[in-house]
């Protein structure tokens, strides 16, 4: 479940010149088969986006907060495996330091995951600037893919 | 991609982007007094830029240096005004002081305040591990201001040859500072306002 406390009054980092980026680490457990994603967003403007998912004048609250979050993350982010094949990704928790949010998604492979596709648009349809970065760990390697508005899948590993 | 190839390309799309529009005007206002020949001196205002910026950056990204984002915000424009006022003032940069000279040393203290501008993001974003982004983000950011200055020379061409066209000739003053004070004035209508709604007080 995430943590709908985290949405309210989230302060500005700036507004004259903004850095419209996120940054999400995606690593895979090879003996669980399991992918976790930590998503760093900056809470104003992920609050901002949910409203407008939404459809609403400011950023829900409370368990509206979270079906917007979970509604919002699924259309914006996706892992698959190498056929493509759509892993679930589920919540594993949310917290907040000072103006970030560190959401926590995961899911499991039917497979060992050799090679693992994502996509991150999150913001992108606030934002026309939006630049998403993917990094992916394997062991001491980091493989980052960055992501805009329009983007596809594409090959993290 | 490599780690430091993505937050290269990061760097760089946050300066040539359009929401970067006041590092670009400061950028502009900088080389409003240059012309093609001039491109030696004009490098030296932009490295020293560059040097300045790269220096707050890294000292507010690893805490050594904290700065309220709000008046940062403020002496951004701040900046770009006193570099439009400072073209406009100055007509004849062989009786200024220094010889014009100290040209380089303001756009390295301004550069201190740009470079205090990105840093509460990158703080916040990479809180755990600063070195490789900060270092790539630098990079990207001086080979987008290349980038930008290299247009700024075209747009800065073009220019000159509009005002040439256009010039009656009856007018006393030269192309070039008719330029100058055409963009400066530009500049600093825009700034001014910047400032205006950038407030902290």
């Amino acid at each position: 479940m995430l943590v709908a406390a985290h949405s309210v009054g989230a302060p500005t980092a700036s507004s004259a010149h903004p850095l419209h980026t996120t940054l999400t680490e995606v690593r895979v457990d090879a003996t669980t088969h399991t992918v976790r994603l930590m998503v760093r967003v900056f809470a104003d403007d992920f609050g901002t986006a949910l409203a407008r998912h939404t459809r609403v004048a400011s950023p829900p609250v409370g368990r509206a907060w979270d079906d917007a979050a979970t509604s919002y993350l699924g259309s914006a982010v996706a892992i698959a495996d190498r056929a493509n094949t759509p892993i679930a990704l589920r919540s594993c928790g949310t917290r907040r330091t000072a103006d970030l949010l560190w959401i926590c998604l995961e899911g499991t492979t039917r497979e060992v995951a050799n090679e693992i596709r994502g996509r991150n648009t999150i913001l992108c349809d606030l934002f026309d600037d939006q630049v998403n970065i993917v990094q992916l760990t394997s062991g001491t390697e980091k493989h980052s893919v960055l992501f805009t508005r329009g983007d596809g899948l594409k090959r993290l590993s | 991609m490599n780690s430091l190839a993505t937050f290269i390309q990061l760097g760089f799309r946050h300066i040539i982007d359009v929401e970067a529009m006041d590092h670009i005007l400061f950028l502009l206002a900088l080389a409003a007094i240059y012309r093609l020949r001039d491109a030696r001196d004009a490098l030296w205002v932009v490295t020293a830029f560059t040097v300045g910026h790269s220096i707050t950056l890294a000292l507010a990204v690893t805490g050594a240096l904290t700065l309220p984002p709000a008046l940062i915000e403020f002496l951004i424009p701040i900046t770009i005004v006193a570099t439009g006022i400072e073209n406009l003032v100055v007509s004849d940069r062989t009786r200024a002081p220094w010889g014009g000279r100290y040209r380089p040393v303001f756009a390295g203290v301004f550069g201190l305040v740009h470079g205090a501008g990105f840093a509460n993001y990158l703080k916040a974003l990479f809180v755990d591990h600063i070195a490789l982004p900060l270092f790539g983000f630098n990079v990207g950011i001086e080979l987008g201001q290349i980038t930008v200055l290299l247009a700024a020379a075209v747009l800065l061409a073009g220019i000159d040859r509009v005002i040439a066209w256009l010039r009656a000739p009856s007018v006393d003053w030269p192309a070039l500072r008719i330029r100058i004070v055409a963009v400066s004035l530009v500049v600093v209508v825009v700034a001014s306002r910047w400032a205006v709604q950038r407030n902290p007080w």
